[in-house]
């Protein structure tokens, strides 16, 4: 079970907490260090830092994760500003970073608040916006900070570290993630890393009732048309990849929105080659 | 499932003189004993009927049937083969049943539980907010890529420039409402946990 919060967690909250026995509990404080009250009204509070350090001291068997997000340029991706949310998370299980959502309703916002643009109008997209160069600075922030806690590109990676099991969601096969990944979470990924056979994939289709075509790849599967409540369902089953034709992730940008990330233009005719492959089989197995 | 009394049961075929809107059956399935609230359920229960009797049984095929009635052949609307469904929820499995008493025993503990059909369980939200709800924004979601979500609980008071909210129009809401009651995440099952009808002609 995950929470998620920036509000007030008090001793009691964590006893409650620790006397859980039957769930696996992991509370992630959203912090991002942005410092402007117009884009984080409660800057000023100190609410959420009490908070985490009250269950940092606290937790036994709570999973606690330093949250930070959204990383924007401009925002919080000052030397200081990483510096002071790394130390924030000194005495966290795990600290997971990852992008903004950046989209033109954003951008209306923004420009009205008077807020500089912290990107272009036409970098908007679905996924979040974390460049190559910002992932890098917050990467060397947290070498440079001498702080113990991980590091971590996904929450699933950071949530799995915190309770010392393997990623559910196989992010193993994203291989380029895991450079900043401590060794022992490494290697339980690797040795619960499986790649599903045909007859697996059809079994989990049949268990719950799904209909996709499918093409198992080295660390992924790709599937058509599930939506992503179906996919994840799947995805948690194998504890492997699955994913959307329609959503490619390319390497070294998974998850991301292009802007800022080289894409190799060889991958795109790839997923093209794909799709046309998947979906005349479904065509022909419909018919 | 139906919460409507039935006509009390002719008298060639069980007792007469009983005020059969007096008594409900209540049934506590499979999935409430492996999570071992029969107490506070049937606690509950008695806060509406008093409670005369509890037992726990292994039910035959013909009793869940005969329950359930009124849902075995609506296997094409409901989308679930209704028949297997019941035979894997309940056949092998332990379920309780406890009688409850009291005026209009069954009424009143039905509208106590709330409607068991998720998709018939009312809004919080007005219809007509829920309506103009972008449909992203509308959409329960049940299952995430990492947990669970509360994405039905809409509205913030905050203004933070990165909120996502933007995205569907909604960041003017401030106040916190739901827009959907928590039974409709719970769809994962076809169970629910707890069924209360008057007493069929095969009662105990």
């Amino acid at each position: 079970m995950l929470i998620i919060t920036r509000f007030k967690v008090t001793a009691a909250d964590m006893a409650e907490l620790e006397s859980l026995r039957h769930l696996r509990v992991t509370l992630l404080f959203t912090y991002s260090g942005i410092t402007d009250p117009r884009i984080e009204p409660i800057a000023k509070s100190r609410i959420t830092v009490t908070s985490l350090r009250t269950a940092c001291a606290r937790k036994q068997r709570t999973g606690v994760v330093l949250y930070w997000r959204p990383i924007v340029p401009g925002w919080n991706d000052h030397a200081a500003t990483m510096a002071h949310v790394l130390d924030t998370g000194r005495n966290a299980d795990a600290i997971v970073f990852t992008g903004y959502y950046y989209k033109p309703e954003n951008a209306t916002y923004l420009r009205a608040q008077g807020v500089p643009l912290p990107y272009g109008e036409l970098d908007c997209h679905r996924r979040k916006a974390m460049p190559a160069d910002l992932d890098a600075a917050v990467v060397a922030a947290w070498r440079a900070s001498g702080i113990a806690t991980p590091l971590f590109r996904k929450t699933s990676c950071g949530v799995a570290y915190a309770h010392k099991v393997p990623d559910y969601n196989g992010h193993w096969g994203v291989r380029e993630i895991c450079d900043i990944c401590p060794a022992a979470q490494q290697r339980r990924c690797a040795d619960d890393h499986r790649q599903p056979t045909p007859a697996d994939m059809d079994r989990v289709l049949a268990m719950f009732g799904y209909h996709s075509p499918y093409l198992i790849e080295d660390g992924h599967v790709w599937t058509h048309g599930l939506g992503e409540q179906r996919r994840y369902a799947i995805q948690h089953t194998l504890r492997y990849q699955i994913w959307e034709l329609d959503q490619p992730h390319y390497l070294h940008a998974h998850g991301r929105a292009p802007h800022g990330h080289r894409l190799d233009p060889t991958q795109a005719d790839h997923f093209s080659g794909l799709r046309e492959h998947l979906i005349t089989q479904a065509r022909y197995t419909d018919d | 499932m139906t919460t409507t009394p039935r006509a009390a049961p002719p008298s060639d075929e069980t007792v007469t003189g009983f005020d059969w809107s007096q008594w409900t059956v209540i049934l506590l399935k499979p999935d409430c004993l492996a999570r071992n609230l029969v107490r506070p359920v049937l606690a509950m229960a008695a806060q509406h009927v008093r409670i005369t009797a509890e037992r726990i049984v292994y039910p035959t095929a013909e009793q869940v049937f005969t329950h359930y009635a009124d849902i075995v052949p609506l296997s094409a609307e409901l989308g679930v083969d209704v028949a297997a469904e019941l035979r894997r929820i309940y056949l092998g499995h332990p379920v309780a049943v406890a009688l409850g008493h009291g005026p209009d025993a069954a009424i009143r503990l039905r509208a106590a539980l709330g409607p068991t059909d998720p998709a018939k369980a009312g809004p919080l939200m007005p219809t007509s907010q829920q309506a103009a709800l972008d449909p992203y924004m509308a959409l329960v979601v049940g299952y995430r890529k990492s947990g669970l979500s509360l994405n039905h609980i809409i509205g913030c008071p905050l203004d933070c420039g990165y909120c996502v909210r933007h995205f569907w129009g909604n960041s003017e809401v401030k106040t916190r409402t739901c827009s959907a009651p928590m039974t409709r995440l719970l769809t994962c099952s076809p169970a629910t946990t707890l069924s209360s009808r008057t007493p069929p002609r095969s009662s105990f």
